[in-house]
Order: C-alpha cells, then sequence, then structure tokens
C-alpha cells in the first residue's frame, strides 16, 4: 500500500480553522449556559408576578378582548362602579349613585290629561307606594317623576298597577319604541345613500301619509342604528314600515327590538364623582371623561364589542365637573353593570383617530388605577409599576409584572421553577398541588361556565318534552363529571350558576334513571317494536349526530360517553367535530344540527335575554336551539324592567326553572377551577373605612381570591396598621 | 453581474404578486371562511348585529378579488391594518423582522460550524463504522419532529438545569455588567436556534459528505495523490474546495427552512419573532398581517435564492450570470 510521507494528522491549517467556529461557540455557550444559569433574579422579590396564555391584543378597555387584557385593565383603570367581593355593585370612581325615572303618559286630548293630572293631584296620599315625586302637565302628556331620595334604585314599570288603579288605562295612548338597524352601505330603491338622516326623512314621510301622526322621537345610535318612538297605535305604521325602508336589493333597514308600553318610561341614571381623582398624569378626572368614554364605545371608527350594551342610552349629561347623568331609552335592570366599564382620559384621546390609537394609547394606555404601564415587551412581558398618587392610597407592590407564555406545557413549568406567583390548575394536578400544603396556598372556586347538549328544537326528533326529558334521565351526568372533569364539577340545574344570588337553589337536577328514560320514550312513541335493539317509531330508528367543535377536550369526551349511555337505552348517535369556524359559520349558526355540546361563559349577569327569548332564533341569533316558551319570554322581559333585587331574585328563580322543565338543553354541569399560589409570598394590605388598613392574608371571595391583588403586599412587610 | 442581479430582482416582482394572490386564494379556502374574531362568537354579549357591523368594516361582505385588491392596495399605501388590534400590518411584521433574523443567523451559524466539520469527518471515514455512525445520527435528527425536540429542550433546561430559557432575555435579573447581558441574550437565542438547526446540520453534512465522497473519487485527486501529497493535504486542499460549491447553493435553501420552522420553535420558546406572529395571526384568521408575512417571507427566500446564485458564481469560476 502507498504510504504517507507526512504522517497522517499534521494536515494543512485549514482542517483547524474549520473546527474554530464550532469549538468557539460551544465555548461560548458553556460560559452562558454558566452564567445564565445563576444569575441574580433578585428583581423578581418584590414585584407580583402572573403568567399568561396569550398576549393582549391592546389595552384599551372599550376594545379589548382577550382576559389578559381583563387582568391588566384591573390594575390600571377604574369604572364608575364596580363589584366589590361580594359581587354588590358599589361605587368606585363614582362616590355614590342614583336611578330614578322620567315617565310621560300621552293622552288623546288636553282634557284627559287635564283630569288625569286633576285625579292624581287628589290622591297624593298614594304617591309613596308609586314612588311618584312630581308630577306636571304638558299639553296633551303628563310628566311624571318617580324617584325615593332613600333608595338608590326606582325604575321600572312596576308602579304602573297603583297607576292605572287611578287614571283610566284606556284613556292613555300606548308607546311603542322600535330599534331599527340600517346597513350604511346600501342604497334606497330610488338610488339614495343609506344614512340615519335619510331613514329619519324616509319616516317622516310615512307618518305624514297616514291618518295619525304617530312618531313622537327619533335617535340615531352609532352609525347603524336609529331608535323610533311611537304614541298610539303602532301597528298601521309598522305595516307601512317596509314600503318606506325599500332599497335595490333588500330593505334598508328592520326592526331589531320592539318594546310596546303604557307609558314611556326613561330611566335617568345619576352619578356623582369622587373628589379630586388625578389621571396617571396629574390631570384631574372629570365628569366629561365618563361622557367621552360613552361617545368612543359608540363610536364605530373604535369598533368596540361592547358597544350593544349602550344602545339603549339615550343620551348622557354633564350637568358638573362632577355629576354625570345617563338616561335610557326605556327600562333595563342591569343598566348599573355597563358602568362598570373603566374610563377613558378625554383629555388625551378627544380628537385622535382610531389609527392614532392603534399605534399610541392602546399599546401604553393611562388610567386612574393604582398601577400605571411601564413597559410591554411583546410576547414576553408587560410591567406595571406602582401609581403613588392612586386615591385610595399607594399600592404596596412597586411592580407587577405579567408574563406572557407560549402555552399550557411551558406554562406549568414555568410555575414549578417559581418564574411566576400564581396558576390556574388543570383537574388532574389539583390533588397534587393541594397536597403539598406547605408549598402552596389553593383555592377552589365554582365556574360561571356550564356545559350542555343543545337539541335542534325544530327538528321533529326532539320536538316533545317528553324526548328531552327521557334524554335527560338517560344521560349519566355524575360519569361525565367522574371521568371527564375528574370530580371537579357539580351537575347543573339550569342556566344560572348556582352559587349566584338570582339562582335557583331548589331546583333538583334530572337523576340519572335509564328506566324512567325509557318509560318518557315509550309514552312519547318510541320503543323496539322490531327487537334490532334500536328505538323505533313509524318504521325510523331513533338516530340522530351530536356535533362539537374541535380542541376542547372534555367536549369531545362527553361526546363519547353521551354515545355510550344513549346506546343503551336504544338511541344512535353518530358524532362529528368540526373546526371551530367551520362548527360555528355552517352548523350553529345555519340551525343545521341534530344536536351539539356547547357551553356558555357567563359571567354576572342575569339577563339571558339574547340566550332564551323566542325574538332571537332568527339566525345568526343566540336561541339556536330554538325554544320559543311564551312563559319564558314573558320572564325574561319582566327581569329586564324589575329593579327590586328579592323580586328579581324570584323571577330568575321562576325562569331557571321553566327553562330547564323544558330541556332545550340537557344541561351538563358547571365545572370547578383550583388555582395555586406559592403560600410563601403576599397577604393583603387594604384600605377600609376610616382610613385605617387591614392586614389579612389572601383569602377565597366570591368574586375569587384574587379579588384584592391589587393590595397585595410583600408577607415580609411589618404589620403597620397606618399609612 | 450587475445586470444579472436586476433581471433577478425584476423577475421577482411578478414571482411576488404571483405569491400573494395564490397565497390569499389559499388561505380563503380554509374551511369555515372569514370570522372576525373568532374568539367573541359565543359571547353572549357579543351581539350580532355588532358582529355584522364588523364584517362590513373588514370588507367580509365583498366578493374575494375585490378583498384582494382592497388588501393589496392598502398594503401599498400602509393603511393596512391588522384585524386584531388596528395596528399597521406592516409595522407589527417589520418590528418582528430583527429577532428572527438573529434567530435564523444563529441557526445558520450552528448549522455550518457543526455540519462542514461532520460532512467532512464522515467523509474522510468513507464507509467504516464512523461514517455509519454519523448517518444514523443524521437519519434520527432528520426524522425527529420539530416540535417534540424543543418541549424536551424546554423541559430540560427548566427542570433540570433550572436554566430560563423562554423569550429574549432571562425574566427579572439585575444584570451585574454588559458581558452577561450579552451572554444572557446570546444564550436565549442559542436554545431555540438548536432546535432549528438540527434538521439542517443533519442533511447538511449529509451533502458534505455525498460531495466529499465525490470530489475525491476525481481525476485531480489521483493526481495530487500521485505527486505524493499528504492524504490530509489532498482532502483539504483539493477536494475540500471544489466539494464546498454544493454547500453554497444549500445555504439559499437553509433561510426558508428556518422560517418555516420559525413558527413552531418560537411559539415553544415564547420568542418574539415573525414566526410567531405568524401562528398567532392564522389561529385568528387576521389575514392581514397573514399576508404581510407571507409577503415579506417570500421576499426573504427570494433574497436568500438570489444570494446563493450569485455565491456560485463568485466560488466556481465556470459558472458566468451575464
Amino acid at each position: 500500500m502507498f504510504a504517507p510521507a507526512v504522517p497522517h494528522g499534521a494536515g494543512p491549517l485549514i482542517k483547524y480553522l474549520l473546527l474554530a467556529p464550532l469549538i468557539i461557540l460551544l465555548a461560548w455557550m458553556l460560559m452562558a449556559f454558566l452564567v445564565v444559569g445563576n444569575l441574580n433574579v433578585s428583581a423578581r422579590k418584590d414585584q407580583l408576578t402572573l403568567g399568561s396564555i396569550g398576549e393582549p391584543d391592546d389595552l384599551n378597555p372599550i376594545i379589548a378582548q382577550t382576559t389578559a387584557a381583563e387582568d391588566i385593565e384591573k390594575f390600571v383603570f377604574n369604572g364608575l362602579l364596580k363589584f366589590d367581593e361580594k359581587l354588590n355593585i358599589v361605587g368606585d370612581l363614582a362616590e355614590d349613585y342614583h336611578l330614578s325615572q322620567d315617565s310621560t303618559a300621552f293622552f288623546a286630548t288636553e282634557d284627559s290629561a287635564a283630569d288625569a293630572l286633576a285625579k292624581l293631584q287628589a290622591a297624593t296620599d298614594r304617591w309613596p307606594s308609586m314612588r311618584l315625586v312630581s308630577l306636571r302637565r304638558d299639553g296633551d302628556r303628563l310628566l311624571l317623576h318617580l324617584g325615593d331620595p332613600n333608595e338608590r334604585l326606582v325604575a321600572g314599570t312596576d308602579y304602573e298597577k297603583d297607576l292605572f288603579a287611578i287614571v283610566d288605562r284606556t284613556k292613555l295612548l300606548p308607546v311603542t319604541v322600535l330599534t331599527l338597524t340600517f346597513d350604511p352601505t346600501a342604497t334606497f330603491a330610488d338610488g339614495n345613500a343609506v344614512t340615519a338622516k335619510a331613514i329619519q326623512a324616509a319616516l317622516a314621510t310615512l307618518d305624514a301619509s297616514l291618518p295619525e301622526k304617530r312618531i313622537y322621537e327619533t335617535l340615531p345610535i352609532g352609525d347603524s342604528l336609529l331608535s323610533v318612538t311611537l304614541v298610539g297605535q303602532a301597528q298601521p305604521f309598522l305595516d307601512a314600515l317596509p314600503k318606506a325602508l325599500a332599497g335595490q336589493k333588500a330593505p334598508v333597514a328592520e326592526v331589531m327590538d320592539k318594546l310596546s308600553q303604557a307609558l314611556l318610561n326613561e330611566p335617568v341614571l345619576r352619578f356623582t364623582l369622587r373628589r379630586g381623582v388625578r389621571w396617571q398624569d396629574g390631570a384631574p378626572l372629570t365628569s366629561a371623561d365618563a361622557a367621552f368614554t360613552f361617545r368612543c364605545i359608540l363610536d364605530p371608527q373604535y369598533r368596540s364589542p361592547r358597544s350593544s350594551d349602550y344602545w339603549l342610552v339615550k343620551r348622557v349629561e354633564t350637568p358638573d365637573e362632577r355629576t354625570f347623568v345617563a338616561v335610557y331609552r326605556y327600562p333595563f335592570s342591569e343598566c348599573l353593570n355597563s358602568w362598570t366599564i373603566s374610563l377613558l382620559p378625554r383629555h388625551i384621546l378627544d380628537g385622535k383617530d382610531a389609527a392614532w390609537w392603534a399605534d399610541n394609547y392602546n399599546l401604553k394606555p393611562l388610567g386612574t388605577g393604582p398601577f400605571r404601564l411601564a413597559e410591554w415587551k411583546r410576547n414576553e412581558f408587560i410591567r406595571l409599576e406602582a401609581n403613588p398618587d392612586y386615591f385610595e392610597g399607594p399600592p404596596n407592590l412597586p411592580a407587577v409584572v405579567y408574563r406572557l407564555l407560549p402555552d399550557s406545557f411551558v406554562n406549568q413549568a414555568t410555575f414549578e421553577d417559581r418564574g411566576f406567583d400564581t396558576n390556574g390548575l388543570l383537574p388532574y394536578q389539583v390533588h397534587r398541588y393541594e397536597a403539598d400544603k406547605d408549598t402552596y396556598q389553593t383555592f377552589r372556586r365554582w365556574g360561571l361556565s356550564y356545559e350542555y347538549i343543545g337539541w335542534n328544537l325544530k327538528k321533529p326528533l326532539f320536538a316533545d318534552i317528553r324526548v328531552r326529558q327521557g334524554l335527560a334521565h338517560a344521560v349519566n351526568v355524575d360519569r361525565i363529571i367522574r371521568y371527564v372533569y375528574r370530580g371537579y364539577a357539580r351537575q347543573a340545574n339550569g342556566t344560572f350558576p348556582f352559587q349566584m344570588w338570582y339562582a335557583n337553589k331548589d331546583l333538583q337536577p334530572f337523576a340519572y334513571d335509564p328506566n324512567a328514560a325509557r318509560a318518557l320514550l315509550a309514552q312519547a312513541g318510541w320503543r323496539d317494536t322490531d327487537g334490532d335493539g334500536w328505538l323505533d317509531k313509524d318504521g325510523k330508528a331513533f338516530e340522530f349526530t351530536l356535533i362539537t367543535n374541535q380542541g376542547n377536550p372534555i367536549r369531545s369526551a362527553i361526546a363519547v360517553l353521551v354515545q355510550d349511555d344513549l346506546r343503551k337505552i336504544g338511541i344512535k348517535v353518530n358524532t362529528a367535530i368540526y373546526e371551530w369556524a367551520v362548527f360555528i359559520k355552517n352548523y350553529i349558526n345555519t340551525q343545521q344540527f341534530d344536536a351539539c355540546i356547547l357551553g356558555w361563559s357567563l359571567g354576572y349577569s342575569y339577563d339571558q335575554y339574547q340566550l332564551w327569548h323566542s325574538s332571537q332564533i332568527a339566525p345568526p341569533g343566540l336561541n339556536f336551539c330554538a325554544l320559543s316558551n311564551p312563559q319564558a319570554d314573558e320572564l325574561l322581559q319582566r327581569i329586564r324592567t324589575t329593579f327590586d333585587r328579592g323580586e328579581i331574585a324570584r323571577l330568575c328563580g321562576k325562569l331557571q326553572e321553566v327553562i330547564y322543565r323544558d330541556q332545550p338543553y340537557l344541561f351538563l354541569a358547571y365545572n370547578e377551577g383550583t388555582s395555586a399560589l406559592y403560600r410563601d409570598k403576599y397577604i393583603v394590605r387594604r384600605p377600609v373605612a376610616g382610613g385605617q388598613w387591614l392586614l389579612e392574608p389572601v383569602r377565597a371571595t366570591e368574586a375569587g381570591f384574587g379579588h384584592y391583588m391589587n393590595w397585595w403586599a410583600p408577607r415580609s412587610v411589618a404589620p403597620q396598621m397606618t399609612p | 453581474m450587475g445586470k444579472f442581479i436586476l433581471r433577478r430582482l425584476l423577475i421577482c416582482l411578478p414571482l411576488l404578486a404571483g405569491i400573494t394572490i395564490l397565497s390569499f386564494f389559499v388561505i380563503n379556502l380554509a374551511p369555515g371562511g372569514q370570522i372576525p374574531l373568532p374568539g367573541a362568537e359565543m359571547n353572549p354579549s357579543f351581539n350580532p348585529h355588532v358582529r355584522e357591523m364588523m364584517k362590513r368594516q373588514f370588507h367580509f361582505d365583498r366578493s374575494l378579488a375585490v378583498q384582494y385588491g382592497l388588501i393589496m392596495h392598502d398594503a401599498f399605501t400602509g393603511k393596512l391594518v391588522s384585524f386584531k388590534d388596528n395596528r399597521s400590518a406592516v409595522a407589527k411584521v417589520l418590528e418582528r423582522m430583527p429577532a428572527t433574523l438573529a434567530l435564523s443567523a444563529m441557526a445558520m451559524v450552528i448549522t455550518l460550524s457543526c455540519s462542514l466539520p461532520l460532512g467532512i469527518y464522515a467523509a474522510r471515514h468513507h464507509g467504516r463504522w464512523r461514517d455509519q455512525l454519523i448517518s444514523l445520527v443524521s437519519f434520527a435528527l432528520i426524522s425527529l419532529p420539530t416540535f417534540w425536540v424543543a418541549y424536551m429542550l424546554v423541559l430540560a433546561c427548566v427542570r433540570i438545569w433550572h436554566i430560563p430559557v423562554l423569550g429574549t432575555r432571562t425574566y427579572g435579573v439585575e444584570f451585574a455588567n454588559g458581558f452577561q447581558e450579552l451572554l444572557d441574550a446570546t444564550w436565549h437565542v442559542f436554545a431555540p436556534a438548536v432546535v432549528l438547526a438540527l434538521g439542517g446540520i443533519a442533511t447538511d453534512s449529509r451533502y458534505m459528505r455525498a460531495s466529499m465522497v465525490e470530489a475525491m473519487n476525481e481525476d485531480y485527486i489521483r493526481t495530487a495523490r500521485a505527486k505524493g501529497l499528504s492524504e490530509s493535504k489532498v482532502a483539504y486542499k483539493h477536494a475540500l474546495r471544489n466539494s464546498l460549491r454544493p454547500i453554497v447553493t444549500f445555504l439559499g435553501y437553509l433561510l426558508p427552512a428556518f422560517l418555516g420552522g420559525s413558527v413552531i420553535v418560537e411559539q415553544i420558546f415564547g420568542y418574539p419573532g415573525m414566526g410567531r406572529l405568524m401562528y398567532e395571526a392564522m389561529m385568528e384568521r387576521d389575514m392581514p398581517v397573514i399576508m404581510v408575512e407571507l409577503m415579506l417571507g417570500s421576499a426573504l427566500v427570494l433574497l436568500g435564492n438570489l444570494l446563493a446564485d450569485v455565491l456560485y458564481a463568485v466560488v466556481d469560476p465556470r459558472v458566468r450570470l451575464d
């Protein structure tokens, strides 16, 4: 063999040059590994660190939709009102609030108005029960003011019973409030563009063509809604409406909702702002900021998804710097909730367009809250710093950092490595964390969302209530809770979360009872006549398709268990899982399904009009299972106009029972969420009445263990009872 | 050369236009079609009327061709805004670009500094057990799913070594000096870049090996050996220079691979680059951002290919570009 003249190893320089980058790289990274692994992370100690999967799109409270943005909003902003730890609504930026009502009675003639006025004035002793404060006549109208200095909330239609005992109801002209929605990109049949003004003109022309004038008032809301108040018999006007609104292809506007009342009832909500509140840049907070926030929510250019909450507001007023008044088009008992919305600073945002907002304010918001935004590093963290000027007193922690983590896997690993302080647990982790009491404090809380199987009531298969009740007995919800929720759930007894004050606590859920199920189905005509193991009726087997969306393992597991339960009583269930967008667009919104597994996330609201009222069946309404129950419709309407808390609870309890008995859904379960917090880190130090500070451990409240997170303090703070 | 580059750049324009048209319509083939704010769809307080209003604002009521025209018009007048937060889509993508370029550059460095020595080593031990071992490892690396390797690496860092690995810097640290900060920054690029580079190392070292083995069989190698040069001089002086040519071309294909891989790797490492933005935009069906990402991404890839062609001409005198 040929032997090389030069020893094998002593090659040219290039051989070593080729290896050099690798060696340098490895050496550098080894050094980095050693240094980074032992960095001084002391800066973590006195800042509250939270973890979040998913990043906010923006931090503007009227636009943002992510839960991450909501969490940060609580630190940076305040609303006029807020929920306290027991979920009661209390003042926040508003020191006080008061609801009264202006009601207008319309009469056909001045004489009958004068007659009614005289009767009412003769019966002043009965005014208190109606809460009537003042009364005045203006031509053929009577203007009533209802209120009570000792009561915060006086509005609604409850007074009418007493009123009509004195005044002859038949003399009154009925009032109808319509909300028209129109398409601003459409054109009228004559080619004119559709604007609120053009529709107002078309309606006026229509009104003039009818024998009696009916329009009392028209009022544009946003850029595609118009409120119309009619006095007198509305039907002829409504009948003629489609012709007046004819467009080139379809009507340019349609009636979104219609409310008929005996009197025109306009609640007036009056807020008194706290003294001396300042924005984080030092400018004073005034009622003009509240009015500005309201205008921005309705301004279509800012695309606020919350705008529908404010469509009932007729106008807002700012009589002075500390008084803000909102007048409503008709009574709505949850009107207070919408004023928990965070206020925006007018002095910064006024006159700026949506593009400016998007590049400036939405990324670096400024509020009145205890912390202000210091830095937002995309995909990494959002850092908030204490606002020493906060109106309730300076916060206890210098900073709050919100870490933006990529997914639940990394989230868990980081939490266990103390990368952040508190975390929501997955069901299979709960046991382990609860057992480690030295390290973690854990909090259990009933969720505000439930899963259900919705039956499409438009399908003949589910039209019979006995079938739906039979199905409710046939599904073993306990088994679902045990195996799917790992025990951290409770069978739902209807549409209201059972821990809420308005929920029906006595309603017993349907028990698992296959024999009762078989009996009910047999009553409805479903029997296994051909002996093939499947129930049948008129020669057709009981078979349907149960659909749900992809990406929710709980729902797909439920589908399998339900399929198994129903097979046992002779019902054949096929299952299908679709990608979310397809599921909603092709099946739910078009109501092209037999049965679906879905869930609702409810919040604190008791108004479920959108979910259950028969007017919401038409696609893409949310009553896609098509429940049409006159009793439920009436209760839903009454809940919206009743302001007495006890009465609301009674009506909600009744509504829950009516819907639960009707079984448009097979209500499955409310989940129980568990969170863990490192035990050694925080206590609560918060201001209480009389300028005192209260020290207490972090504890569970009805609003969650994080309700006082603003006031968390390092455990090391020496007890200081005065600031 | 200048003429060639200009001509290639001009060809890129219709190519880019074609890419945008194709991708726009392919995205719209996705089942379910267009939904503004998919997350809000089942929120009881999200009124159907508001949804219709938003559909109009996003032009979802127009035909696809008109929508494409509007998107392109807005993109070139700088008015194209993300559906999610109204911010300029171009600005959103551009602010992510440096991070992704840094990641790609690091992955490139890792790929080259590992694959060249490995390939050469394998070629020099051609057919023996060391070569076979390297082949085996390469194929294993090619077969491993990126996301799995990424998760395992994150898990190892966080659970075993307790070393931070997410984002671009360690959370909650007060750096003693600038050097520490530099080490920290490079470490945070290094970890995801390793995952991104694994596939490249495996493939590139195979290319290097094949190319080197081929070169070693050429006539001029026999000549070099015949004139009595040492085996390593033959390999490194004569064979290596010629076998590097295909590797240069391969560089042009690494960039698209890195950009594609970054969608998954950046998501897992919480690294704030274009890939993670793309992932989020796709999940939210944020069409303007997807379009801008695809356009800028394709432009980068085309530039990378052009660069490879130019480099090829530089290293191979037989190739003439004019």
